[in-house]
């Protein structure tokens, strides 16, 4: 009997580590990068993707209904990977609380996916959930169901921060986007919060002239990720792909340093993680890799 | 004997010096009810020298369209019931934010920005100041010196804004009025050589009002005291109590002894330099000013 718990034992020692659970939120009809980030992850086997949220991104200039122009991106995108199957709930129009303040969830298809996710995490493991905009999907979904806060992982690009000063910057693009819910978060005790400040992603800039001749050898993907920036931004010569920088980041922690610091002296006292540089050259090779790859 | 009041008035006003300073307000009137209220007390005024009164915008996704347009016809309603429509200019300020709601600090032209610009050269052409004090987001008063930036040092700024916290010395910019052009207000605090005064929300709470006296109080005002209690009625009318935190600046400006300010550095992630806040005000002797003063408009 002792013979036969030892090859057992040890087979299950050897077993890959169970892929962490994966949830994309993002408001992908504002930017360009977006869109990058998500054709990224169709090939990605280290996790195992459940579902891509849309996310919201209002303010003075952008029109009405941002989350459909996002989800409608989404769902262009998901399409042409032939990844229709993947879950792609709507977010919420609409920002957390109200403009001057306040908590109160925004409830959306895309909340009650993350909540459902969060429950269906097995025991001892964690959904990661990743905003690449404003979170007021995430905030949401845990101000509706409270219970979920231990079972998610939460990854945030947004904020500046001054790494020598040691103090945060709120004063950027997706934080603006839903400031309750970015302090929701920072507030949010128990959260496992780990943020990419836009002050360490900003070292990921691809040039346009060397990236489209990329995309024009990366086939069908390559082709709309190419009509996005020219129609988004054809007059702009190179583009920070931020929301890359944090997926990159996260996919392999060993092309980024993360610190632990304080949360800014306003927000409820406590730890979170924070990125404080990328090896954005180790990042831009593994990402032609792979979108090359696509290609073929 | 009027000529004598004004005076001891006037020398009681520390920083305060003849003559009455030349004083503009900024105003996001159609937000809320405070401002209206902030308005009525600032034209029966007779300790400063009233420029102008601006409309500002207040834009964000409940709002609906034309905010400022919306500030400047409840403007030109009050100026109308005072009596000043004519005495007292009132420029429409902009629609818009400074810069684009992911930051920047190009300015919004409006009337409102190049009158406070004009204000402030023919204040400084007289070897005087120009008081602004903005009670609603700061789009324009930045503006104007993001235009002229000559006028810098020829405005004093009063801002109604940010939060602050003493004990911890440090801010929190998510309040109402700077979350609404939270570019200008980063511009108010990166402009070296601005004096800038800030009061607070975290200091104007304080100052609150409950409904049925103040009803009873403006009964005895004639029509300004009709229209303001209309006001509640329409926006708050199930809100026992209000605070009155446009009335709180305007009111610790014009008599200073009635708050305490004090000097403070600026949040770290704008230019280091220092502004003053005000940490403190004597509500109870601001209310009964207020309500010494109101009744005028009846006579």
């Amino acid at each position: 009997m002792r013979y036969l718990i030892f090859p057992l034992l040890l087979a299950v020692a050897t077993l890959p580590a169970q892929k962490p659970r994966f949830l994309l939120d993002a408001d992908t009809a504002n930017e360009i990068d977006d869109l990058y980030a998500i054709a990224y992850l169709f090939d990605e086997d280290s996790i195992e993707w459940v579902g891509l949220n849309s996310a919201q991104w209002f303010h003075v200039l952008s029109g009405d209904s941002t989350v459909y122009q996002s989800q409608q991106l989404n769902e262009e995108l998901l399409e042409l990977a032939g990844r229709s199957d993947l879950p792609h709930p709507l977010g919420a129009d609409m920002i957390m609380g109200k403009p001057w303040g306040g908590y109160d969830p925004r409830d959306s298809p895309a909340a009650r996916f993350i909540i459902e996710q969060a429950r269906a995490t097995p025991a001892g493991e964690q959904l990661v959930v990743m905003c690449i905009g404003a979170s007021t999907n995430l905030a949401s979904a845990l101000a509706l169901a409270p219970d979920i806060t231990p079972r998610i992982k939460a990854y945030v690009l947004g904020f500046g921060y001054n790494e020598a000063g040691r103090y945060w910057n709120k004063d950027e693009f997706n934080i603006r986007r839903d400031l309750n819910a970015a302090n929701y978060l920072l507030n949010k005790d128990s959260l496992e919060l780990h943020v990419m400040p836009t002050s360490t992603a900003i070292q990921y800039q691809w040039t346009r002239d060397s990236t489209f001749a990329l995309l024009d050898q990366s086939g069908p993907i390559g082709n709309y990720l190419r009509k996005r920036w020219e129609n988004h931004a054809p007059d702009a010569e190179r583009w920070t792909m931020w929301d890359v920088a944090l997926l990159q980041a996260f996919l392999k922690p060993e092309q980024a340093t993360e610190i632990q610091v304080a949360t800014p002296p306003e927000n409820a006292h406590r730890i979170v993680y924070l990125y404080s540089d990328i090896d954005a050259e180790a990042m831009q090779e593994d990402f032609w890799t792979r979108l090359q790859a696509m290609g073929e | 004997m009027r000529t004598l009041l004004f005076f001891l008035l006037v020398s009681s006003v520390p920083g305060w010096t003849q003559p009455p300073p030349r004083f503009l307000l900024d105003a996001d009137t159609a937000n809320e009810i405070d401002d209206l209220y902030a308005i009525a007390h600032l034209l029966a005024d007779t300790t400063v020298d009233l420029r102008g009164l601006t409309s500002a915008q207040w834009f964000h996704h409940l709002s609906g369209d034309s905010t400022c347009y919306r500030s400047q016809q409840l403007n030109e309603d009050l100026l109308r019931i005072a009596g000043k429509l004519d005495g007292v200019p009132h420029p429409m300020g902009a629609e818009m934010i400074m810069g684009k709601p992911w930051g920047g600090y190009e300015p919004r032209d409006s009337p409102a920005a190049q009158f406070i610009i004009q204000e402030a050269r023919d204040a400084a052409a007289a070897g005087e100041k120009l008081v602004v004090m903005s009670i609603g987001a700061a789009t324009n008063l930045a503006s104007a010196l993001a235009l002229a930036p000559d006028i810098t040092e020829h405005v004093v700024a009063y801002q109604l804004g940010l939060r602050y916290n003493v004990e911890g010395r440090y801010w929190d910019k998510s309040d109402f009025n700077t979350r609404r052009d939270l570019n200008a207000m980063n511009y108010l605090l990166n402009q070296g050589g601005l004096e800038l005064h800030v009061m607070p929300v975290t200091t104007a709470i304080q100052y609150k009002w409950p409904r049925d006296s103040t009803y009873a109080l403006f009964d005895r005002a004639d029509e300004m005291g009709r229209y303001l209690k209309q006001r509640w009625e329409t926006k708050a009318a199930h809100n026992h109590e209000r605070i009155m935190w446009d009335v709180a600046a305007l009111q610790a400006l014009l008599k200073p002894e009635q708050a305490t300010e004090i000097t403070v550095a600026t949040p770290p992630e704008n230019t280091h330099r220092t502004v003053h806040v005000f940490t403190d005000i004597d509500e109870a002797a601001m209310q009964r000013d207020y309500w010494e003063r109101l009744p005028n408009y009846a006579k």
